[in-house]
């Protein structure tokens, strides 16, 4: 299986807070890969140096042999990985129809000129946009492709999460980074959520994903495969039978126990 | 009757439909009843009579904000913005061609929209770029300066003359845009600050510009014809403020027409999310330097446009015009009239530039009740007169298409 | 340049210098605790000025004792534009601290106009310039050519006092402590027992209160205040605060006496063009917020993603 992701000796420093450390990781297309482990254990690091947000110290990686080490967010998102944030990033006054089209902005005609001069071109381009906005929101729910010209900030939670997914997902991204999607949801949302997830796995087959969460439940049913990081450092990869197993990986989220 | 059928437009999707004969009436109606009120407070001479119409105009506004009736009316509005606009447009010109022969009246209502040209200028900076422009009076006055220069000293004709002086502010605005972009908040406000009290200061003690007594500047002649020497159009005599009031509406006009565009395009949802969030933008692929600088430098051109023909119209361009103060009046006009909404500019000018020219009795205290204003407005309605609505787009559009 | 000329643009610079630290400590501490600019804060200057200027006068007229009079001056300053910066915080900006900063920075810039028009409206013949009473003994210190006021060297000697009791006040103090954990985190301070409205408003009055105290010697070394001095020692104190480092206590320091450093250094280098040195101190303003986007002594600010 040749790795959609390929990463190696990813490093990032803070100072003298080595966040990453050497991290080795791998996704092949159509994955699902669960990423877990304690607090402070490098896992959004990880996804921010991945992005673009931070720069890595050291390492490699790459996206279907397209190197992304270091690179800028914009040619990392345009490489094909999208993500969401454990915290929710919406702009919550702006509409939900906004806050999706964010995603695909990067490929839109953006010149001064162009927005002011070609309006045939922006509202037929504006049109057919929307319509994909409306058809992924209501894939998810319904009642979200309704209110594509709410207010984000009107949106249940759940709703908010929804609408970064499909935020991250309208640019048909190779890659996707889930940051702790149950975060701040109950355990009935996030089921529904997960659902979501499964069912919209299975009409792309070829997106890979690459799953934070600390719900075992959703990375029990969603993911393949599950690496588990501990200070940086992969301890753990494997399948989640296995992981749970781990010595290793229950040491470092129930202490050391001594 | 409506909430029904924006009900029904949610559940299957579709944008809502509310075109009903009501909503047309009432888009066409509200700009008219605006207009005329202006028409009113450049009537008025009396005080109780200016006091009486602040007080409408109070009233007004709350009935728009709190009554069913006055919300459904701003709604019509926002969803038929192409009527109320064409409204807004024959009420303009029929209140400027009702006060023909008023130099008065018409400076003040040309004043009026180029400090909106301006707005809008200051509107694409602060309400979408997210830039806090504390010297837009700086660049207003860099405008006019231009046109002192350029119009006193060379034959370049006068559109050019207007066009440079947009340039020559944005390209000064250049000088700023490292310490602006590098910076937030706070730290570009006094950028911004300092660069005000920099550029009044040094024109003040270096002549080259005429030190503290400024500059005079030709009158406005954009076809050959200086619009000081307009007397009769069409065979009625005019004040030679009128050319110059229709010139600013016009100008007005483009502006607000250009921002709109702007607005609902990508690049309104690209500022907009660069000014709500840099990390999730910058995760997205946009530069937050790109897009900042973008509002910025816009912003400047359309500031720097109004000042070149406020100064042609004034005739004369002096430091005092470039001051902190100065451009805290503009300021307070956006974010009073409610920042993002160009009409709000139209709506805040009013209040703030020709409502103290009528209450000269109590002209000693007008700061004092500005600064009360002021407040009061932003703290009990901190979106100001005319908040931002949401962004419409595609077949949302007016509900033209 | 003659030498005691030299020495007088130095002591004029270092006093300038001690006022702007005085004003951008104010400006600092309310972004510390609030995160906000409180924008009134210059006007607050001109409003200890002149309560100084009615209580000195007021005991003037009563008994001709000078030290006297300048204690009840201070006292007034210290009461009244404490007073003014409490009302000020409590009514403007902690119900406004959610909004978006230009609003904030908008009503207070208003809240210091309101100020300004009250003095110049409320104090008799409040439009002029203003006579400040002479209060402290006038020897003169001579060395060769130059000749200084005791009295000034006073002041100097009071204000740099008065900036170290500050540092301490704020460093080993309770209330310092209150200050510094709700500027760290407000969450963390309220679930430590600490009252943060009280916090805040006291931040507010010591902060106002040192601005004041900035006033009256401004009257006393000037010997003569103005209703509108305030404007521009607000913009001063606001930019050596952002130039030093919001949020810190010796970044403001640093950065007011920075800005009177550059002023002094072009009258005294350039003494046909001394009145650019505004334009060449906020041109140095300009470039070292390019150079150091958050400060001398650089904020807090890492954003969690």
């Amino acid at each position: 299986m040749t790795a959609l992701l390929a990463c190696s000796g990813l490093t990032k420093r803070f100072g003298g807070l080595v966040a990453l450390d050497g991290l080795d990781f791998a996704v092949a297309q159509g994955e699902t890969i669960g990423l877990v482990g304690p607090n402070g254990s490098g896992k959004t690091t990880f996804f921010n140096v991945l992005t673009g947000l931070y720069s890595p110290t050291s390492g490699a990686a790459s996206l279907d042999a397209v190197d992304i080490f270091g690179k800028s967010p914009q040619s990392i998102g345009r490489a094909g990985v999208a993500r969401t944030f454990q915290r929710c990033r919406l702009m919550l006054d702006q509409t939900v129809f906004d806050n999706i089209a964010l995603g695909v902005l990067r490929a839109k005609p953006l010149g001064l000129l162009s927005t002011l001069f070609r309006r045939g071109r922006l509202r037929a381009d504006l049109d057919a946009t929307i319509a994909r906005a409306h058809q992924l929101a209501c894939r998810f729910n319904p009642q979200l492709g309704a209110a594509l010209f709410r207010p984000a900030g009107d949106l249940t939670m759940i709703d908010r999460r929804r609408v970064e997914i499909c935020r991250a997902l309208i640019a048909n991204p190779r890659l996707l980074l889930l940051d702790e999607p149950s975060a701040g949801m109950t355990p009935d949302e996030t089921r529904r959520l997960m659902d979501d997830l499964l069912a919209f796995r299975e009409e792309a087959p070829h997106l890979a994903v690459v799953l934070v969460e600390h719900e075992m439940d959703v990375i029990r049913r969603v993911s393949d495969r599950c690496v588990v990081l501990n200070f940086g450092r992969k301890i753990f990869e494997g399948l989640f039978d296995a992981m749970i197993e781990d010595r290793e990986v229950q040491t470092a989220y129930l202490g050391s126990g001594q | 009757m409506r909430s029904t059928n924006l009900d029904a437009a949610i559940a299957t999707g579709a944008p809502p439909q509310a075109r009903s004969l009501p909503g047309t009436a009432a888009a066409i109606l509200v700009p008219l009843a605006a207009f005329g009120a202006l028409a009113g407070l450049l009537q008025v001479h009396e005080q109780w009579e200016t006091g009486l119409l602040v007080l409408a105009f109070l009233a007004a506004l709350v009935l728009l904000d709190r009554s069913r009736a006055g919300r459904s009316l701003a709604e019509a509005c926002r969803t038929q913005s192409g009527i109320a606009s064409t409204s807004a447009v024959l009420a303009a010109l029929a209140l400027l061609w009702t006060f023909r022969e008023d130099h008065y009246s018409l400076l003040m209502v040309a004043t009026v929209a180029l400090y909106a040209v301006a707005g809008v200028g200051l509107n694409i900076q602060m309400a979408f770029g997210g830039i806090a422009n504390f010297a837009a009076a700086a660049f207003f006055s860099i405008g006019a300066y231009t046109a002192a220069v350029l119009a006193g000293h060379t034959g370049l004709p006068h559109l050019l003359v207007l066009a440079a002086g947009g340039v020559v502010s944005a390209l000064i605005g250049v000088v700023m845009l490292l310490p602006v972009l590098r910076t937030r908040g706070h730290y570009v406000a006094l950028v911004t600050i300092a660069f005000g009290v920099l550029l009044r200061t040094l024109l003040e003690v270096n002549d080259t510009f005429g030190g503290p007594q400024g500059m005079k500047i030709p009158g406005f002649a954009p076809f050959g014809s200086d619009f000081g020497d307009v007397a009769t159009i069409a065979g009625f005599d005019v004040s030679f403020y009128l050319p110059y009031a229709l010139a600013a509406a016009a100008l007005f006009a483009l502006a607000f027409l250009a921002g709109r565009m702007l607005e609902r395009s990508w690049v309104g949802i690209a500022m907009d999310a660069v000014r709500t969030d840099e990390i999730a933008a910058s995760a997205f692929g946009l530069s937050p330097a790109r897009w900042k600088a973008t509002a910025f430098l816009t912003g400047n051109v359309l500031i720097g446009v109004a000042g070149a023909l406020y100064g042609m119209m004034n005739g004369f361009v002096n430091p005092n015009g470039a001051g902190f103060g100065e451009s805290l009046i503009m300021l307070s006009i956006i974010v009073l009239g409610g920042l993002g909404n160009f009409w709000g500019a139209i709506v805040a000018g009013a209040v703030i530039i020709i409502l103290p020219e009528k209450l000269q009795s109590i002209q000693e205290y007008r700061l004092l009740i500005f600064a009360v204003v002021v407040i009061a407005i932003l703290r009990f309605r901190p979106g100001g007169i005319l908040p931002r609505p949401l962004r419409t787009l595609g077949r949302q559009q007016g509900g033209a298409s | 340049m003659d030498m005691g000329i030299l020495a007088q643009h130095l002591f004029n610079g270092l006093m300038l210098g001690m006022v702007y630290a005085m004003i951008a400590v104010g400006f600092s501490l309310f972004f510390g605790v609030l995160d906000v600019i409180k924008f009134s804060h210059g006007d607050v200057v001109s409003v200890g000025a002149f309560a100084a200027l009615g209580g000195a006068s007021a005991i003037g007229l009563l008994v001709d004792m000078p030290g006297l009079s300048l204690l009840f001056g201070l006292l007034a300053a210290i009461a009244v534009g404490g007073l003014a910066g409490v009302v000020i915080g409590g009514t403007l900006v902690l119900p406004l601290r959610n909004a978006p900063p230009v609003n904030v920075l908008l009503v207070t810039l208003m809240a210091g106009t309101i100020l300004r028009e009250a003095i110049r409206l409320g104090v008799p013949n409040g439009g002029n310039p203003k006579p400040f009473p002479v209060l402290l003994p006038q020897w003169q210190i001579t060395a060769g050519s130059f000749s200084i006021g005791f009295d000034s060297v006073l002041i100097l000697i009071a204000g740099i006092g008065i900036i170290l009791a500050t540092h301490l006040l704020i460093t080993r103090t309770r209330i310092g402590l209150a200050i510094r954990a709700v500027a760290q985190d407000v969450d963390v301070a309220r679930l430590a027992g600490i009252d943060f409205r009280r916090t805040v408003l006291g931040t507010f009055a010591l902060g106002s209160a040192l601005a004041s105290v900035a006033g009256l010697m401004l009257g006393l070394y000037y010997r003569e205040v103005n209703f509108s001095m305030g404007l521009v020692l607000g913009v001063i104190g606001f930019a050596a605060a952002v130039v030093g480092g919001l949020g810190s206590l010796l970044g403001p320091i640093l950065g007011g006496f920075l800005f009177a450093f550059v002023q002094t250094l072009v009258t005294i280098v350039l003494p046909t063009a001394s009145a650019y040195k505004d334009v060449v101190a906020f041109g140095v303003v300009i470039a070292l917020i390019g150079l150091f986007p958050t400060g001398l002594i650089a904020e807090r600010s890492s954003e969690r993603v």
